[in-house]
C-alpha cells in the first residue's frame, strides 16, 4: 500500500474516521509489523516509505565438483533465491584444491546474465592440500529481483584439475 | 522526527482527541518509525540511539591489481592508486566489516603476511592477529576474514586496509584481488 | 502480539477505546524498542514483535596444538564460545589460524555446547602444514532457549592440527 502524507493538523480542524483510515491505519499497515512476515529477516528499505524483509538464505552441498576447464562452469548445487531492492551481500565458502601448479577460481554468477562468473568476484588457490576458502560480494544496482545466484568453477591455464568439495552459498539483501 | 511514547497515555470518551495529540502521537511517531523513515531502496534500519532509528548503506572497494610487500604491517602498497581498498560511510559507534585478498608468502622467506582492516582513530586498540588475513602458505590462496568494529565516535569513519609482514620477520608477500565491505550499524 | 487495529466505519465517532487500540499497536513498533545505538531490527514472526539484534564477537589468541594418535575422529571444543540467551537463529562468522601436520586434517565448525550434532553446515579445514588464518559463515539454529556455542574441531585419526587467533562473530536473525 502506498503511503499517505500524514496533516499536520491545527487546532480548529476536525479529525475524521477518513483521516484516521487513511493517514494512520494506512500507513500502519505498511509498517515492520505488517510487512516483515520471513523467518531470519531483518527490516531493510524498499523505497521511499516502503519496507522490505531482509531474509537470509543459504544452501549447501557436499557433492565433488571437478573440471579442468578455463572458463567457468557452473557447479550445479548449491543455488540460492534473493529477494532484494537493488543491494545483496553474498558469501560462499568451498573446500577447494587444485593440481600443483595450477590457480583455480569459485566465484558465484547471478542468473540472466548481468553479472556473470569474474576473477573478481572469486576465491581460489593454487594448492594440492584442501583448504576452505570463502568469499563475499556487495553486489549493487541489481535492478531484476529476485535473482539466483549460482557457483562457478574453472582453472587458469587448463593444466591441473579443479576439485571442490563441501561448499556453503548463503545471500541477503541489505 | 521525535517519537513519544505512547505508553501511559489513553484516551477517554469525552474527550475527544485533538489536534496537538494528533500530531504527536500519530503524525510525528509515525514518520519516526520505520515506514516514516524509509527513504532509499537498498538500505537497511538500525537503531541510533532511544526511540531513534537510522537508515544505513553498505558500502565496498576493491583493488584487482598485484601488489609486493616488504614491510612489517601496516603499510600501504607502493603507488599512491594502490593504496587501500578504503570505504568512508557513517555510523553510530560500530560496524561490521568482511575483507578478501589473494595472497602469498614469497617463498624463502619466514614468518606471516597480513591484510587487515584500519579505521581512522583507532589507534593500536586492535591487535593485527586478531583479524588480519594472514598466510605463511607459498601458494596462492584467497582467504578472508571479518571483524566487528565498536567503541568508534559516531559520525563519518574511513577504513583503509593495510598490508605487512609480524614486526620481527623477514617475510615478502604478494596480494591482488583485494576486497573491503562494510556494513555501519 | 501486535494486531492492526479495524479500519473506521464511514463518519464513525472516534471513539476511546479504537484510538487506545492503535496507540497500543504503536508502542509495539520498533523504534519504541531502540534503546540504544548500533543494533539491526528483525520481527519475531511468530510473536509480530521486533527485536533488537546488535553482533557480538568474542575472539581466543591462544594456540592450541590438537593431537589426535587414535584410529578414530575426536571431536573437541576449542571456543571460543558465546552464549545465545534468547537468540533462536543467528548468522555466524568464524576465523581462524590453522595449519595440520599428519593425517587427514581437522574441520572446524560452530556447534551447541549442549548437543554437538547440532552444528552449522559449514567446517573450517586447512589440510596444509603451512599456517593460514581464513573464516567461514553460516547460519546456527538452536534447538534450545538459552542455548551457548563454540568453535568445534574434529581431529581426524592420526592427526595433528594447530588452531590460534580464533574469532566468533554472531548477527541474530530470529528469537524465541
Amino acid at each position: 500500500m502506498a503511503w499517505t502524507t500524514i496533516q499536520t493538523k491545527l487546532p480548529r480542524d476536525k479529525l475524521t474516521s477518513d483521516d484516521f483510515n487513511n493517514q494512520v491505519r494506512g500507513n500502519l499497515a505498511a509498517s515492520e509489523l505488517e510487512v516483515i512476515t520471513n523467518v531470519y529477516s531483518l527490516v531493510g528499505v524498499a523505497g521511499s516509505h516502503s519496507l522490505q524483509s531482509l531474509t537470509y538464505t543459504e544452501n549447501s552441498a557436499s557433492s565433488t565438483f571437478t573440471t579442468s576447464a578455463t572458463s567457468p562452469v557452473a557447479i550445479a548445487s548449491p543455488t540460492i533465491s534473493v529477494s532484494h531492492a537493488g543491494v545483496f551481500m553474498v558469501w560462499w565458502s568451498c573446500t577447494i584444491s587444485i593440481t600443483a601448479g595450477e590457480i583455480s577460481y569459485v566465484g558465484p554468477q547471478l542468473s540472466g546474465g548481468s553479472v556473470p562468473a569474474s576473477i573478481k568476484r572469486t576465491v581460489g588457490t593454487s594448492s594440492a592440500l584442501s583448504v576452505t576458502h570463502t568469499g563475499c560480494h556487495l553486489y549493487y544496482d541489481i535492478e531484476e529481483s529476485p535473482k539466483t545466484v549460482q557457483l562457478y568453477g574453472w582453472t587458469e591455464a587448463g593444466g591441473g584439475t579443479l576439485t571442490v568439495g563441501q561448499r556453503l552459498l548463503g545471500a541477503i539483501a541489505i | 522526527m521525535a517519537w513519544t511514547s505512547p505508553n501511559g497515555f489513553r484516551f477517554v470518551d469525552g474527550d475527544p482527541i485533538t489536534s496537538a495529540q494528533w500530531n504527536t502521537l500519530f503524525k510525528d511517531n509515525l514518520l519516526a518509525s520505520c515506514i516514516g523513515v524509509a527513504s532509499t531502496a537498498g538500505r537497511y534500519f538500525t537503531t541510533n540511539g532511544k526511540f531513534e532509528l537510522s537508515e544505513r548503506q553498505s558500502v565496498r572497494a576493491y583493488k584487482h591489481n598485484a601488489v609486493t610487500i616488504d614491510s612489517e604491517w601496516p603499510t600501504d602498497p607502493p603507488g599512491e592508486d594502490e593504496i587501500g581498498p578504503t570505504v568512508t560511510f557513517e555510523h553510530s559507534g560500530s560496524f561490521l566489516a568482511w575483507y578478501q585478498c589473494r595472497l602469498r608468502r614469497t617463498s624463502g622467506t619466514v614468518g606471516y603476511m597480513n591484510y587487515a582492516p584500519v579505521p581512522e582513530g583507532a589507534g593500536d586498540d586492535y591487535s593485527v592477529y586478531s583479524m588480519a588475513v594472514r598466510t605463511a602458505r607459498a601458494t596462492y590462496d584467497t582467504a578472508s576474514a571479518h571483524m566487528y568494529f565498536t567503541g568508534f565516535e559516531p559520525g563519518i569513519t574511513t577504513v583503509t586496509m593495510k598490508y605487512g609482514r609480524n614486526s620481527g620477520d623477514t617475510a615478502t608477500g604478494d596480494y591482488g584481488r583485494r576486497k573491503l565491505i562494510v556494513w555501519p550499524l | 502480539m501486535a494486531t492492526l487495529p479495524g479500519a473506521f466505519s464511514a463518519n464513525e465517532v472516534l471513539t476511546a477505546a479504537k484510538l487506545n487500540l492503535y496507540l497500543d499497536y504503536m508502542a509495539d513498533l520498533a523504534v519504541a524498542s531502540a534503546n540504544g545505538p548500533g543494533q539491526f531490527i528483525g520481527i519475531n514472526v511468530n510473536t509480530k514483535t521486533p527485536f533488537l539484534s546488535k553482533p557480538k564477537s568474542v575472539y581466543v589468541d591462544k594456540e592450541l596444538i590438537l593431537h589426535n594418535p587414535t584410529s578414530h575422529s575426536k571431536w573437541e571444543y576449542v571456543g571460543p564460545d558465546i552464549e545465545l540467551e534468547n537468540k533462536k537463529a543467528v548468522l555466524c562468522f568464524m576465523d581462524a589460524r590453522t595449519s595440520s601436520t599428519d593425517g587427514s586434517g581437522a574441520q572446524l565448525t560452530v556447534a551447541s555446547m549442549y548437543d554437538d550434532t547440532n552444528q552449522m553446515t559449514m567446517d573450517l579445514m586447512n589440510n596444509s602444514v603451512d599456517n593460514l588464518r581464513g573464516g567461514t559463515f553460516g547460519l546456527y539454529v538452536a534447538d534450545r532457549e538459552d542455548d551457548k556455542i563454540s568453535l568445534l574441531m574434529k581431529v581426524g585419526p592420526n592427526s595433528n592440527f594447530t588452531i590460534a587467533q580464533r574469532r566468533l562473530t554472531i548477527v541474530c536473525l530470529e528469537e524465541w
